[in-house]
């Protein structure tokens, strides 16, 4: 459909831009991380700004539908890295309120532009798929399907290696309470002991305890003084199933 | 009126569920790769061929449309996009792409552009792909990553798109178009590199767009048309230009050889780019000499170390590297060193024709003799793999190259009517590809096609880099992260981020991503040096103090320092036989010995140390 009243095209983009920016507003506002708010997003950084432009700019005759798609994502990616440096000069910066701004503005500036330029005509498109083609393309976006679920998979711990981490947490003051952790990222559950030395003697066992894959112990202790200028505090973690050697060691060392 | 140009979508609805076949053997063949199974290899490769070969086939032969050509070009260009999506389909687990995701995440965090990275201080000087990144994620609500998935799936459909509507724009055929499009997917870094989160990425699909774009541009006659094409193409290669560097510089290079051979070639019909190649010249040496300084100081090096060791090789000085043997000192398969030689050799024994033809059909268009003329460079540069420090700029050149390479080829490949030609030879009658004959000859075609792509890979990709290995475990309902992961999130979380940590090559890219750390690795800072040492003497502190480092992440696996696979879980049966080995005891336990380096945390291989205290240093 052809406009042929300026005004009328001018109030139309308007209307356009108000309802483009409703849009965001909804997905920015309302429907945060939801499917909306992801379509809104690509069309938005992938598609629009790059389509309008195309339209506004090309001929009909000069870009078929392989160039106008082409050009649709192709400029929209080249207007979303121009972007990000018009962006940075403001004190907002990338954010999404400002994106949503400026690929807004981009396309309603060039839908305006092929709306006086009546550049809306569209050329005809047959899809000209059989059922046959649509049936075949079912079955291989199932396959495909398929193909990403096996990928996505993650790996099975039989074949793994899985590892446990012992930390603790560096305090400003020798006297300062001193923090532990253990995680566990064991492809089975683990029972663990650990050993705190000050120089070499042990001042606390922590009771046995069980971490099952991706769970964490953590415990806080309050260290006794240690001598003046001489103070190596060792914490020895063991597992049950292997309580001959240590498994894991952290070491505090104060030496002055 | 009725024509005899099919319109059809012909086979490629068929050929969708080949690929998609294709990319399920290649799923079983990543699982299998996980678990170290011998079968992944070879199932790997069938997937492949599966994929690619029904697509060269069908775009050998003459009687398909020109929308199922650019239906095949699409579908398969994003088919061999899949396959790398499944290599990694949880996190970027590609040396480079740790760095961009990094860059992508800063930006989402600070809400600006140019923020440092240590690691590889130039990326951030050419924000466009962080930039697009993260318009993506801020409005799509998506991780940096899913956003960075995206993103390089657009880039791959205006990759390969673009290249079609160039070649077809040069050569006036959809059938070199789909051909030509087809064979660049057979550069070395096609499957992969071109895959992955990286400015280069990024920036060459855009560059191949602005190609067309240009090449279109010529044939406009109308001024206020062309002038719409300059706005477009000038959208484009500003984007390019804050993207990548030596992209710009190779766009930069093609359109002054179009504008020169417009001079001798063109018959006057088509109007010469050079406004296009001023304004692109002055745009370049605007954001080098303003923004992107550093970019002298990171390449002059890398080309005159290239350049030096090129003549040091050809001068005997120097012995030349082992072709197909990694850093690491593996030494790929025998059928491996065939194919990826072979591959070069069948390019090759392409090119007399190619050249020929694209001279006799094409002499008055100026971008065909320019491919015509940077197509030989490619051989040429190959040479620069024999040296140690040119056979990255090799590799990499082939991106750009293959665009002559492919166009050469598919010119070459139709003009002379190879699989009409063998229906006739063998007493088909008429040179139609419809006989069975001319379908057999299509066959081999695809074949030799499929035998140059996977040559293509084993030249580019190391074998250890083309399967996944463990990086997201399944145990008792709980998803576990690698240890390099696990080991990066809790300098995070206790010791708070910004800090100065030096690791190794792997272990780095994962501090800066994962815990926000400020990095240090590399020879060129010495750190691989000290890290290795064996005691902690005064060349190792006073690295650590020149670099102001505070703490330090040691992984006692060699493997760690291979920025492609020393991040994963190890298996089970690589430690058992010795393949994940590790350094001396002395190396990695030589900071337990020292005073005041407090050992914080012990994954097991990974270890980390505060040594702020160590001797002064704080």
């Amino acid at each position: 459909m052809a406009l042929n009243n300026r005004a009328l095209i001018i109030v139309a983009g308007i209307a356009v831009a108000l309802l483009v920016l409703g849009l965001a507003l909804l997905a920015l506002l309302v429907v945060d991380r939801s499917a909306v708010q992801l379509v809104f997003g690509l069309v938005l950084a992938l598609v629009l700004p790059g389509y309008l432009i195309t339209q506004a700019l090309l001929p009909r005759s000069l870009a078929g539908i392989p160039e106008r798609i082409v050009l649709s994502v192709g400029v929209s990616l080249a207007v979303d890295a121009l972007g990000g440096l018009v962006l940075n000069l403001t004190p907002w910066g990338l954010e999404r309120a400002t994106w949503s701004l400026l690929l807004v503005g981009v396309s309603v500036l060039f839908f305006i532009i092929a709306a006086l330029r009546r550049a809306w005509e569209m050329p005809h498109v047959a899809l000209g798929l059989s059922a046959r083609d649509g049936l075949l393309l079912l079955l291989a976006l199932a396959i495909g399907i398929v193909a990403l679920t096996i990928a996505r998979a993650p790996a099975a711990p039989p074949s793994i290696e899985g590892y446990t981490a012992l930390w603790v947490v560096p305090s400003d003051s020798a006297q300062s309470p001193v923090g532990f952790g253990v995680s566990s990222s064991e492809v089975s559950p683990v029972e663990y002991s650990l050993e705190i030395k000050v120089n070499g003697q042990v001042i606390n066992r922590a009771p046995n305890f069980t971490l099952r894959p991706g769970e964490k112990w953590e415990a806080t202790l309050d260290l006794p003084a240690a001598p003046a200028g001489n103070a190596r505090l060792e914490a020895d973690l063991y597992r049950l199933d292997r309580p001959q050697s240590i498994y894991r060691q952290v070491v505090l060392d104060r030496t002055k | 009126m009725k024509t005899d140009e099919p319109t059809g979508w012909g086979w490629l609805p068929a050929l969708c569920v080949t690929a998609s076949v294709g990319l399920l053997v290649v799923a079983l063949a990543d699982r299998a790769g996980i678990n170290g199974e011998p079968l992944a290899e070879p199932l790997f490769w069938l997937g492949i061929l599966i994929i690619l070969t029904p697509f060269a086939i069908r775009l050998l032969t003459g009687d398909a449309a020109r929308r199922e050509r650019i239906g095949l070009v699409v579908v398969l260009g994003l088919a061999l996009y899949v396959v790398k999506y499944m290599h990694s389909p949880y996190a970027f687990t590609f040396s480079d792409e740790l760095i961009h995701v990094f860059n992508a995440d800063q930006t989402l965090t600070t809400n600006h552009l140019f923020n440092r990275n240590l690691i590889l201080q130039i990326t951030p000087l050419y924000p466009g792909l962080q930039s697009v990144v993260a318009a993506l994620a801020a409005l799509g609500g998506l991780s940096p990553f899913d956003a960075g998935i995206v993103v390089i799936g657009a880039a791959r459909l205006v990759l390969v798109l673009s290249l079609f509507l160039f070649f077809e724009e040069i050569s006036g055929s959809a059938r070199i178009a789909g051909l030509a499009a087809l064979l660049y997917m057979l550069n070395a870094n096609f499957l992969f590199w071109l895959s992955q989160l990286s400015y280069q990425t990024l920036a060459l699909s855009l560059a191949a767009l602005f190609l067309f774009i240009v090449s279109r541009r010529a044939n406009v006659q109308d001024r206020s048309h062309r002038l719409a094409f300059d706005a477009i193409a000038l959208i484009i290669f500003g984007a390019v230009v804050i993207t990548h560097h030596l992209t710009t510089y190779a766009v930069v290079g093609f359109l002054w050889l179009f504008t020169l051979l417009f001079k001798f070639t063109s018959k006057g019909e088509q109007k010469s780019p050079w406004i296009l190649a001023v304004i692109a010249s002055v745009a370049t040496l605007a954001w080098l000499g303003t923004v992107a300084r550093l970019t002298l100081t990171y390449l002059l090096p890398l080309f005159g170390e290239a350049f030096a060791s090129a003549v040091r090789f050809v001068t005997g000085q120097e012995s030349g590297r082992e072709l197909f043997r990694s850093t690491t000192g593996y030494l790929a398969p025998l059928w491996e060193r065939i194919t990826g030689i072979g591959s070069i050799a069948v390019i090759l024994a392409g090119m007399p024709a190619g050249l020929l033809y694209t001279w006799r059909k094409y002499r008055h268009n100026p971008f065909a003799v320019a491919l015509g003329l940077l197509a030989p460079t490619y051989f040429a540069l190959l040479l620069l793999r024999f040296t140690g420090a040119g056979w990255e700029i090799a590799n990499r050149s082939s991106m750009f190259l293959f665009i002559a390479i492919a166009f050469v080829l598919a010119v070459g490949i139709v003009e002379l009517r190879l699989p009409e030609q063998a229906g006739v030879f063998v007493g088909a009658g008429a040179s139609r590809l419809k006989s069975p004959y001319g379908r057999a000859a299509a066959a081999v075609l695809a074949g030799l096609v499929a035998f140059a792509f996977v040559g293509g890979v084993i030249a580019g990709w190391p074998p250890n880099d083309r399967l996944p290995r463990p990086y997201v475990v399944s145990a008792d309902a709980q998803l576990l992260e690698p240890p390099g992961v696990s080991a990066a999130r809790w300098t995070k979380a206790f010791l708070g981020a910004g800090n100065r940590i030096a690791s190794d090559g792997s272990n780095a890219r994962l501090l800066q991503s994962y815990g926000e750390q400020r990095a240090v690795t590399g020879d060129d800072l010495e750190i691989r040096q000290m890290l290795t040492a064996r005691l902690v003497d005064k060349s190792v502190i006073d690295t650590i103090h020149y670099h102001g480092i505070a703490y330090l992440l040691f992984d006692r696996r060699r493997v760690s320092g291979d920025h492609m696979i020393g991040t994963f879980f190890d298996r089970k049966s690589e430690v058992a036989d010795g393949t994940i080995a590790l350094f001396d005891p002395v190396v990695y336990q030589k900071f337990d010995r020292v005073d005041n380096v407090n050992r914080l945390f012990d994954g097991g291989n990974i270890v980390i140390y505060d040594v702020r205290g160590l001797d002064g240093s704080e």
